[in-house]
């Protein structure tokens, strides 16, 4: 079930109006059969694997606990860590790796295996890159000795499972969560208002914007070789919002929901097109995959106290193994490292270069948001092949001669979003919403639900980051 | 709590009332550009009902012919509108249109009365409806453009027209992409079993169990004197009519829906069953894969029939079938006939529209009626003559 959809809405007011009939002490789990249902609604198989893997994380975490020897400690964690990754393997890269193989040939042939190249080859189970993650988090913290190993199982459950962050994050720490879902404290009227907020805002950035968006970028990538040079630039640049926009949206569509509950979780954007540098940026942008890679890959491996070459090691690693969790393909690998040689490049040239000038300022806020929209080619490009096409044509070669179109009312939309987000809200939407004069916040409300109920993308589109 | 459901439930109510002033906004100023974007058949769909005393529903069958041997262009609705001056035929037609969507189109029917409507209108009527055995097969069922058609489709319903195109942008419709329904046919090919085993009144004989080991066969078969063309036209046969229908298929389903939707608004309908390229099945394949055709065609037969509509039975129309050259697609599987076919489709169906036989007299378009045979294609018959010896079929 996605956010976007009819089913979500009706889906939605039901689990909160029960949650509130429920009782106090176990409306937990209330919401740990609500995000079953939630997930298995997608398909029931990949909720009986999320069930296993949450399982095996669950318990490998208790014997982590309970031993005091190193080397058996150890190797529960990777017990762990392997089968979450050898899951994620399996289902999202396994195709990927096998390619055409004699080997891929071989395993189709066999009604036996047959299934998990069909299952690879077209379809992902929703959000697992998400939910491996914040299950390798917690069995790491535990090892690490950050938290106390939950007891039960169930508990453990909603920690992975907890509907609004399942599908596209945010990732969450157990720490966190956990001491919000089982606290008995019941949502105040505050709480619920601004979860409101942040849903109609989150489905104005998503349906109305993003998905507006798709359908130009779409119509763009089906036959990039007709388009002129200013078609190219322009679909880059509408391509970067509708990634921003589409996952911006989401979070607060995933906030929103989590906050009818009580439940905050983490802000997942922070105006990342006002960054000044690569490694701002990525302060600023998908904040919880950020922190994860940053706790659990570039620390672990040296991080930044090791000097100048193992700070480039890791780093690389970081967005080399960022790019592939993005998806099983060549152009994501591409998008990754070319995001780390970026990284580097401001962290040990351009930082250099001091200008104390608000012009200079600007420049680099721009030229911050111009690498980011080049590299995202790689990102939207099905194959290598296109990539190179569109940068050619980026460059002023192999032009067509067709101008894309791009409604009125889509500027329009985009630029409200932007404008908003990046100049007028100062806090995040929900507080901000919060203090504006009555009529001025309904105005706003009436052009939101106006736009998503009249002008909405119809493109056939799920979120973008819902395929990760 | 109470503070809580009693702010919430307020608000939802100011949006509702806000969805209501949008909803009277929107059909003035939004909806009919939005119909013609994204619905374009859907005002055929209103006039065809609104005026055609005959509503002949089909897909491109229809309207299919060869530009290059074809002579005339007249559409099987076209002919049947030349046979039948005193009747007005309005056709709705679309290419891998369906059941499904067809069963949709009757919500738009004058007689179906819609949410905000004090009474349904009476309008003697009939529904000639097409039926394609191919398109209750599972390359036809799971489509790519499937989403597309349901889109479309989204505006074939009387309910208020914001709710249409919100529903449109929060995808409520089938909107399964292209990769989940080509998964979906591949796991159809490598798991429905196809052996006929355990039918008692039809017998089916095939070493496969099943369509993907069929295909798997074709495909493992490395002679390089099969010729590929029709290698790859054997492929796609048997992807398109290597399957067993039965109550569950949802193609069967909808048809059965369309009847009582039909009775339902005091309609008459008439199904009528499009022959397939028998030719070239059996030139492939012998009787191997025809028997699955023979099966679909049987199995429609007898539930059409207990479910009391009428039928126009042209599986074997002979036209069809005398001579391959008269399907227009020498080298995939369609229903796409010349137009001494089509005229033949449209004859057949006279009889049964009409009450007084007499009515009935043969038309003579002033242009030559039959194909072109003068201008040379590219025929399969030889090379399927070739592909036969080779495989050693009878």
């Amino acid at each position: 079930m996605l956010f976007n959809s009819v089913e979500f809405w009706f889906f939605l007011p039901i689990v909160w109006l029960v949650y509130f009939v429920w009782p106090l002490k176990s409306r937990w789990v209330w919401l740990l059969f609500a995000s079953y249902y939630f997930y298995s609604f997608w398909k029931l198989e990949f909720a009986g694997l999320m069930l296993f893997t949450s399982f095996l994380d669950w318990f490998a975490a208790k014997q982590i606990d309970k031993s005091d020897i190193k080397w058996k400690r150890l190797s529960w964690l990777w017990i762990a860590i392997l089968s979450d990754i050898g899951m994620l393997f399996l289902f999202k890269y396994f195709n990927f790796a096998l390619g055409d193989s004699n080997l891929a040939k071989s395993m189709y042939q066999s009604q036996w295996t047959a299934w998990i190249i069909e299952l690879g080859k077209y379809t992902i189970p929703a959000g697992i890159s998400f939910y491996t993650f914040q299950s390798i988090s917690y069995v790491v913290d535990v090892y690490r000795g950050d938290e106390t190993p939950e007891k039960s199982l169930p508990k453990f459950l909603l920690y992975v499972s907890f509907f609004p962050q399942l599908v596209a994050g945010p990732i969450e720490r157990f720490g966190k969560l956990h001491s919000q879902l089982f606290t008995n404290y019941s949502p105040k009227w505050e709480d619920v208002r601004n979860g409101l907020r942040l849903l109609i805002f989150g489905l104005f950035l998503k349906v109305a914007i993003a998905d507006n968006l798709a359908g130009v970028v779409d119509e763009f990538y089906a036959n990039p070789s007709k388009y002129n040079l200013l078609s190219t630039w322009v679909s880059a640049f509408l391509f970067t919002f509708q990634v921003y926009l589409d996952f911006f949206g989401y979070s607060l569509l995933a906030q929103g929901a989590a906050l009818l509950f009580g439940i905050h979780l983490m802000d997942n954007f922070n105006k990342p097109f006002l960054a000044k540098s690569i490694p701002e940026f990525w302060h600023r942008w998908h904040i919880s995959l950020s922190t994860w890679f940053r706790d659990y890959v570039f620390i672990p491996v040296g991080g930044n106290k090791r000097g100048p070459v193992v700070l480039a090691f890791a780093v690389m690693l970081v967005f080399f193994t960022s790019g592939l969790w993005h998806g099983a393909n060549i152009t994501m690998i591409y998008f990754g490292l070319s995001q780390g040689f970026l990284y580097l490049f401001d962290r040990f040239i351009f930082k250099n270069i001091q200008i104390q000038s608000v012009v200079w300022e600007r420049f680099k806020q721009v030229k911050t948001g111009l690498f980011f929209m080049i590299t995202l080619v790689f990102f939207r490009s099905g194959t290598i092949e296109q990539a190179k096409l569109v940068y050619k044509q980026m460059l002023g070669s192999n032009l067509g001669i067709e101008n894309i179109q791009v409604g009125l009312l889509i500027w329009l939309f985009l630029i409200v979003g932007v404008v908003l987000d990046n100049n007028i809200m100062k806090e995040r939407a929900d507080s901000w919403l919060g203090k504006l004069p009555t009529y001025v916040r309904w105005s706003l409300y009436i052009f939101f639900i106006g736009s998503i109920a009249m002008f909405g993308g119809a493109v056939n589109h799920p979120f973008v980051y819902f395929q990760f | 709590m109470k503070t809580i459901i009693k702010n919430v439930v307020s608000r939802l109510i100011l949006v509702l009332v806000i969805l209501i002033g949008f909803n009277v906004l929107y059909k003035k100023e939004f909806y009919d550009a939005d119909v013609q974007k994204y619905s374009r058949v859907k005002s055929r769909i209103d006039s065809a009902f609104q005026y055609g005393d005959i509503v002949y529903l089909g897909e491109s069958s229809n309207t299919s012919y060869n530009p290059w041997t074809d002579t005339l262009k007249e559409s099987i609705s076209d002919f049947l509108q030349l046979y039948l001056p005193g009747k007005r035929i309005e056709a709705v037609t679309h290419e891998s249109y369906h059941p499904g969507l067809f069963r949709q189109m009757l919500n738009l029917h004058p007689n179906n009365r819609g949410l905000f409507e004090f009474m349904a209108m009476h309008q003697d009527q009939t529904i000639v409806l097409g039926v394609n055995i191919r398109t209750c097969g599972p390359t036809a069922v799971f489509s790519g453009n499937e989403a597309s058609n349901q889109q479309e489709a989204l505006f074939y319903s009387k309910r208020p027209s914001l709710l249409t195109r919100l529903f449109m942008s929060l995808k409520y419709y089938d909107h399964r992409d292209a990769l989940e329904m080509e998964r979906l046919k591949f796991q159809w090919w490598r798991s429905v079993d196809i052996s006929g085993k355990g039918m008692d009144t039809f017998r089916i004989s095939n070493k496969y169990k099943t369509a993907k080991r069929w295909i798997d066969d074709l495909a493992s078969d490395q002679r390089p004197e099969l010729p590929v063309q029709v290698k790859n036209m054997a492929d796609a046969y048997v992807k398109e009519f290597a399957f067993l229908l039965d109550d569950n298929n949802v193609r069967v389903q909808d048809l059965k829906e369309i009847v009582e939707i039909c009775n339902k608004l005091s309609v008459n309908l008439i199904f009528h069953i499009l022959p397939p390229n028998i030719h070239h099945t059996e030139g492939l394949f012998g009787n191997q894969l025809k028997q699955y055709l023979d099966y679909n065609y049987w199995f429609l037969k007898k539930r059409f029939a207990n479910w009391g509509v009428t039928v126009v039975d042209n599986y074997n129309l002979p036209e069809a079938n005398e001579k391959v050259s008269r399907f227009t697609d020498q080298w995939y599987p369609t229903e796409h006939y010349d137009a001494a076919v089509r005229k033949a489709i449209a004859k057949s169906l006279v009889p049964v529209i009409v009450e007084e036989k007499s009515q009935l007299k043969d038309i003579f378009p002033k242009r030559n009626n039959e194909p072109n045979f003068s201008i040379k294609m590219p025929y399969s018959d030889s090379l399927i003559g070739v592909w036969r010896r080779l495989k050693r079929l009878n």
